[in-house]
């Protein structure tokens, strides 16, 4: 919990350059966090803001390599140097910023758009209140034995070898010496070992060692209070930070999304896209960006959020990420109560009702296979409670099908038992408005 | 905050509990001398807050606090990034602790800020900033003041941030070398020194009397005083933030004219003035402090037995995490903790030596010098002669007479003593049960009195305050454990007062406690004899912490850096030059051993942490870095340095040196001045007509004038209301020749040839330009060489081609 003072703090920088402080706007840039990621396939956006301040030309310094392995030769090309762009001198200003704009603005323009809308509509979207232990995906702390190297966690891995060190530490000095006592044979050595947690080694390890003993030594000690006296057990806590220890493959562990279990305030959120031929890039990019703003949104207001993603032509497919959502394509043709019977499917194994908030986002270019698909997508709807249901209709090159207007029909004859938005997205501008279209649909209707 | 989160915070805060004040003990033994410090356990937010905040609690308001925050946040959210430390030094000293943090790693931080406060006490930089000292109180106050100007309905919010962003543009510039005196007593005091001093001399000399009189008088030092004075304000003010303070205006842009500051802008100046001194020296000493931090951690942690069994492995992996330095070209913690084994190591080696040079050869009958020195000495032999006592490495219960013989400096008497005390009553098979039969009475009488006076009562005779104390807490403890209220995972954990544990041993027994602890303790595993052993053991378990029994000295023979195996072969090492120098400085002692072993036993083994610690009193990372970064430690690393030279299609970025000379220059480079470009005001009256003349002080790097023009703006409108100059240096490169270079480079790469580069590089030519910002436009003006000359004056030219590579002009 951040204190008023901070909130103040975060509140006036995420401002500047936005409405106000248009003086520190040409300082604003933005950065990716996400090159300390151990998977670098996730964008961190990040607002980045420095004053300027009286400093070296950066080209000019020049700069202290390392070399890895060797140091290049003088006279030789550095092989990292400096990249292109930030060699460039009016770093100051920011020119050349405008044509990279369209892809660069993208990733903000969620978080912003969220952002404005928190403060315009008052999402006050209401928890069910449901008990619910709900499984997550957390952060990059779990760890797998397999996995990719540039998700290999060093920390652990380190871990396990000095478990495996530590495991198989034993003092042989002092088990070597332990042997030889009076009258005691290997089988009382272990019992002995074991009852002072010296043990570490195998029955049949200290007989092999007892073998080796000479017969005059057998009786170096009269007991293995004499031996203690004069041998000293050296501890593992004393050996590990002086020993040098192996790294192995078998040690090698990778990070991997947590999976941890929590209480209540859960929300899946359903996402049902057309991916039939009419859908072009265009399209998609609009629905992208339509429901990651909504995503943004919903993942602030609740604590544990599930994410599935649908596609569908005239059949349907759970998809794994979101990454293979978006770009999936198909000609197939369209039949859109395929999306929402798999997405009632998995909701009801898998989400129950009485546990999870719901979500469920549809999108397409409201072109469907019939109207008796349409009907079965109100019949599937409605028997498919969810906090709300949404649907996103963006204009193809084909020009819009009914689907959207059909649903708005069933609506207004209070034909829909769940609140339920609709948004017509033509181009970006029509984002904002549509999102808000949508949230503001839930609490509309009072279920029974 | 909520109960909840109160009541986390409270249990995360018992795991530490007692850790603290045995982590000082240590320290000091180790010679260490830090601050009290204050330890908070603190949440995630929290934290990331403080970290923002610079470790404090509350400051001015400001957008670039929340840019921080933010960052930090989506760091923690999304890459897992936690923070290591936080400590600020403010005497008592406030350290915090992420409550989510393992245990190991808890101690680590809490033994990693004993360094730092130490540092921060008793490094000189620090006391340069001596009439605050109260940071945290002062930035408070500035809070407070910054938040009432906001209130003031007659000033305007954003005209505040404004003025803060445009001081935060020149924050840098100033004299970091200095305390922070007001600007004008600056000047004064400078030259009432000087003349002070000259007054000394003469009135100390032998000069007579009558002369001192006629010639030497109260005039005389008048005039020199106004002669120094004058001198004094001719010369350019590093301390830029205090000329503006001086001479500065603002910008009314209604009559387009300047007008006197307004008191908040003043105040606020002169707020943000005294904070950049304040932080200053944290930035000068960045290496040295954080690798001062590390090495004493790793000996607190690893070698001394503070850490648990399963603690090693944690700790483990967070050392090798902090000084991990992958991608990065250096980390300061890692160059400042090799550089600090280094110092070690060289003034153990130097004493081994100094000593080996005074011996006589009983074999040869020849004096060691440096000529003969490899033949006589046997390397391998001296390591294991100064192989730490082994009476002192066994220290603990067991071997308390043999510590007895060793040298009174390395043992610690009192604990001695009182080890031997314990030992005796652990021994005494009758005391013991005795003990263990008047506990069972006092625990029969609880319902009378409390845990505390009823162990007391009936053992007082028997033993001392301490393990009576020490006996109840234990009756408290199997208390806790059997009621399952207790987790025993911590045995460093002590609850004392406020707690529980005060109620249950001071206070009325529950019903029943007496017969949980009887039965508890009658069970097998547990029986009251070995309660009352554990209490004695406890009150000073010298088996657990042996170190308890050493001195500095002792600690120093334990941990003798030149006979850990990492070190081996370093006496060896030593170069010819560097043996011949400690020679020179050792001719008279010649043939004072007639022995090699009877040398060894005079070799101190605290040279290198006292050498250590001189160091750290006096050096900042700049002179750190110059001193002790070698030509091996390069090599090591393989370090290189590059220069970006301008061709018409970009940068060149040519490697120039891998030499240690150049490396080492480029490292000063980034760290000399924060890494910054001098810039000093040279006149408050600039063509006559009020302009502020800064200069750029040459050093063969170039400014980026982009941001320069942009800081002029805001000096401009915020802080002096006239026009502003800058005299800067401009490299003119003959573009079309190096273009040239580098395709010729290129196509030799292809040809796999080497590129000879002698006498190819065209030098550039250096301009003297002079900027101006008259609030509208800028204005520049070539300036000749002459004009230029002295910003070139003491130049220290950081560039690394070598010379043989440039053209011939």
């Amino acid at each position: 919990m951040k204190s008023d003072r901070m909130r103040k703090d975060v509140k006036s920088f995420k401002e500047v350059g936005e409405n106000r402080r248009e003086d520190l706007k040409e300082f604003i840039k933005e950065k990716d966090l996400s090159d300390m990621h151990p998977s670098k396939d996730i964008k961190i956006p990040i607002k980045e803001l420095d004053l300027p301040v009286f400093d070296y030309s950066l080209p000019d310094q020049g700069r202290v390599g390392k070399g890895e392995g060797e140091a290049p030769e003088p006279g030789d090309i550095d092989p990292d140097a400096l990249p292109e762009e930030e060699g460039d001198e009016s770093s100051a200003g920011n020119e050349e910023g405008e044509e990279k704009e369209g892809e660069h603005y993208y990733e903000m323009t969620t978080e912003e758009a969220a952002e404005i809308l928190r403060e315009e509509i008052d999402l006050d979207l209401e928890d069910k209140g449901k008990e619910v232990v709900e499984e997550k995906e957390g952060k990059w702390t779990d760890v797998a034995r397999k996995g990719s190297e540039s998700n290999l966690d060093m920390d652990r891995t380190f871990e396990e070898a000095i478990v495996e060190f530590m495991s198989r530490y034993h003092d042989e000095n002092f088990m070597k010496e332990a042997l030889k006592v009076e009258d005691k044979n290997y089988r009382d050595v272990f019992d002995y070992l074991l009852k002072e947690k010296k043990a570490n080694i195998s029955e049949k390890k200290l007989r092999v060692l007892q073998e080796r003993i000479d017969n005059e030594e057998l009786d170096k000690y009269s007991s293995f209070e004499e031996l203690e006296e004069n041998v000293e057990y050296r501890p593992v806590q004393q050996a590990v930070p002086k020993a040098k220890i192996p790294i192995k493959d078998e040690h090698k562990r990778y990070r991997q999304p947590e999976i941890i279990e929590e209480e209540r305030n859960n929300v899946v959120v359903v996402h049902i896209l057309d991916k039939s031929g009419s859908m072009g890039d265009r399209q998609r990019d609009l629905v992208e960006r339509t429901f990651k703003t909504l995503d943004v949104l919903i993942n602030d207001a609740y604590e544990f959020v599930k994410m599935l993603y649908i596609t569908h032509d005239a059949d349907a497919t759970l998809e794994d990420s979101a990454e293979e959502f978006y770009n999936k394509k198909s000609s197939g043709g369209t039949k859109i109560s395929s999306g929402y019977k798999k997405a009632k499917e998995v909701l009801d194994s898998r989400f129950p009702w009485n546990k999870w908030n719901r979500y469920i986002f549809g999108a397409g270019d409201g072109d469907n296979w019939s109207e008796q698909d349409t009907d079965k997508v109100i019949d599937l709807m409605n028997t498919t409670p969810a906090n709300l249901h949404g649907y996103v209709q963006v204009q193809s090159a084909y020009g819009s099908g009914e689907f959207g207007k059909d649903l708005e029909l069933f609506k207004d004859n209070g034909l829909l038992e769940n609140d339920t938005g609709i948004a017509y997205v033509d181009n970006k501008e029509d984002i904002l408005p549509g999102v808000k279209e949508i949230l503001e649909a839930e609490g509309e209707t009072t279920h029974a | 905050m909520l109960k909840e989160d109160k009541q986390r915070l409270e249990e995360e805060a018992k795991k530490v509990r007692g850790f603290p004040e045995e982590a000082e003990d240590i320290a000091r033994r180790f010679g260490l001398d830090p601050h009290d410090i204050n330890y908070w356990i603190v949440d995630y937010d929290t934290m990331n807050e403080l970290a923002a905040y610079q470790g404090f609690p509350r400051r001015y308001h400001h957008w670039r606090w929340g840019k921080e925050y933010d960052k930090q946040q989506k760091k923690s959210q999304h890459l897992g990034h936690r923070i290591f430390e936080l400590v600020v030094n403010n005497d008592p000293d406030q350290a915090y602790l992420q409550e989510s943090n393992s245990i190991s790693d808890q101690k680590l931080v809490v033994s990693h800020v004993k360094g730092h406060s130490d540092f921060f006490k008793n490094n000189q930089w620090y006391d340069l900033f001596g009439d605050e000292i109260e940071p945290a109180a002062m930035l408070g106050r500035h809070a407070e003041r910054v938040d009432e100007y906001i209130r003031d309905v007659d000033i305007l919010r954003e005209d505040i941030e404004k003025f803060i962003d445009a001081v935060l543009t020149v924050e840098d510039l100033i004299n970091q070398h200095k305390p922070p005196r007001s600007a004008l007593d600056r000047e004064k005091d400078e030259s009432d020194s000087e003349t002070e001093n000259i007054r000394e001399v003469i009135e100390e000399s032998d000069l007579d009397e009558s002369v001192k009189d006629s010639v030497f008088n109260e005039e005389f030092y008048e005039k020199l005083k106004d002669e120094t004075e004058e001198n004094n304000s001719e010369e350019p003010w590093e301390d830029v933030l205090a000329f503006i303070q001086e001479y500065g205006k603002t910008y009314n842009e209604e009559d387009g004219r300047a007008e006197e500051m307004k008191e908040w802008q003043k105040d606020i100046l002169d707020m943000l003035r005294k904070e950049a001194y304040y932080f200053a020296p944290q930035r000068m000493t960045k290496i040295m402090n954080e690798g001062w931090a590390t090495y004493w951690h790793s000996k607190l942690m690893a070698s001394a037995g503070m850490a648990d069994i399963e603690e090693i492995i944690d700790y483990s992996r967070t050392m090798a995490n902090v000084i991990d330095d992958k991608g990065q070209e250096f980390n300061p913690y890692t160059l400042g903790l090799q550089l600090w084994r280094y110092i070690e190591n060289k003034q153990n080696r130097r004493e081994v030596i100094e000593k080996l040079l005074q011996v006589k050869d009983p074999d040869t009958g020849l004096d060691v010098n440096s000529d003969n020195f490899y033949d006589i000495v046997d390397f391998k032999e001296v390591e294991r002669y100064l192989q730490p006592n082994e009476k002192l490495l066994k220290a603990g219960f067991n071997n308390l007479e043999d510590l007895e013989e060793l040298p009174e400096s390395h043992v610690d008497r009192n604990n001695l003593e009182k080890a031997k005390y314990l030992r005796e009553i652990l021994n005494d098979r009758e005391i013991i049960s005795d003990a263990a039969e008047r506990t069972l009475e006092a625990l029969e009488d609880l319902e009378e009195a409390s845990i505390q006076e009823n162990v007391y009562d009936k053992l007082g005779d028997l033993f001392d305050e301490e393990i009576l104390d020490s006996i109840a807490e234990n009756l408290v403890k199997v208390y806790l454990e059997s009621e399952e209220e207790f987790e025993t995972e911590h045995p460093f954990e002590k609850y004392k007062e406020n707690d529980i544990f005060g109620e249950l041993m001071y206070g009325q027994a529950p019903t029943g406690m007496s017969e949980v602890i009887d039965s508890y303790t009658d069970s097998e595993e547990y029986s009251l004899k070995r309660l009352i052993e554990k209490s004695v053991e406890e009150v000073l378990d010298v088996d657990r912490y042996p170190w308890k029994l050493l001195t500095f000295e002792g600690l120093a023979e334990k941990h003798y850096s030149l006979t850990q195996p990492e070190n081996s072969g370093f006496i060896e090492s030593i170069t010819r030059k560097e043996l011949e120098e400690i020679e020179r400085w050792n001719v008279e002692n010649q043939s004072k051993y007639s022995s090699i072993e009877e040398a060894l036993d005079d070799v101190d083994k605290t040279k290198g942490w006292k050498k250590m610690r001189e160091e750290m009193k006096n050096k900042n990372d700049v002179r750190f870095v110059d001193e002790y970064v070698t030509q091996e430690f390069v090599e090591e690393n393989n370090y290189y340095t590059t220069e970006h030279i301008p061709t018409e299609e970009g940068y060149m970025p040519l490697v120039t040196s891998v030499d240690a000379e150049e490396v080492k220059k480029k490292l000063i480079f980034q760290l000399t001045n924060f890494g910054k470009p001098t810039i000093k005001a040279h006149d408050y009256n600039y063509n006559n007509q009020g302009g502020l003349l800064l200069a750029y002080h040459y050093n063969g790097v170039e400014l980026d004038e982009g941001q320069a023009m942009k800081v002029m703006e805001r000096v401009h409108d915020q802080l002096w209301g006239r026009d502003v100059y800058l005299k800067t240096i401009r490299k003119k490169w003959d573009k079309e020749e190096t273009s040239e270079l580098f395709a010729e480079k290129n196509l030799q790469d292809h040809l796999d040839e080497e590129m000879d580069w002698e006498g190819r590089i065209p030098k550039p030519e250096e301009e003297g330009v002079l900027l101006k910002y008259d609030g509208e436009n800028f204005y520049q003006e070539k300036l000749s060489d002459e004009e230029v000359e002295e910003l070139k004056a003491d130049m220290t030219d950081y560039n690394t081609i070598p010379q043989e590579w440039w053209a011939s002009e």
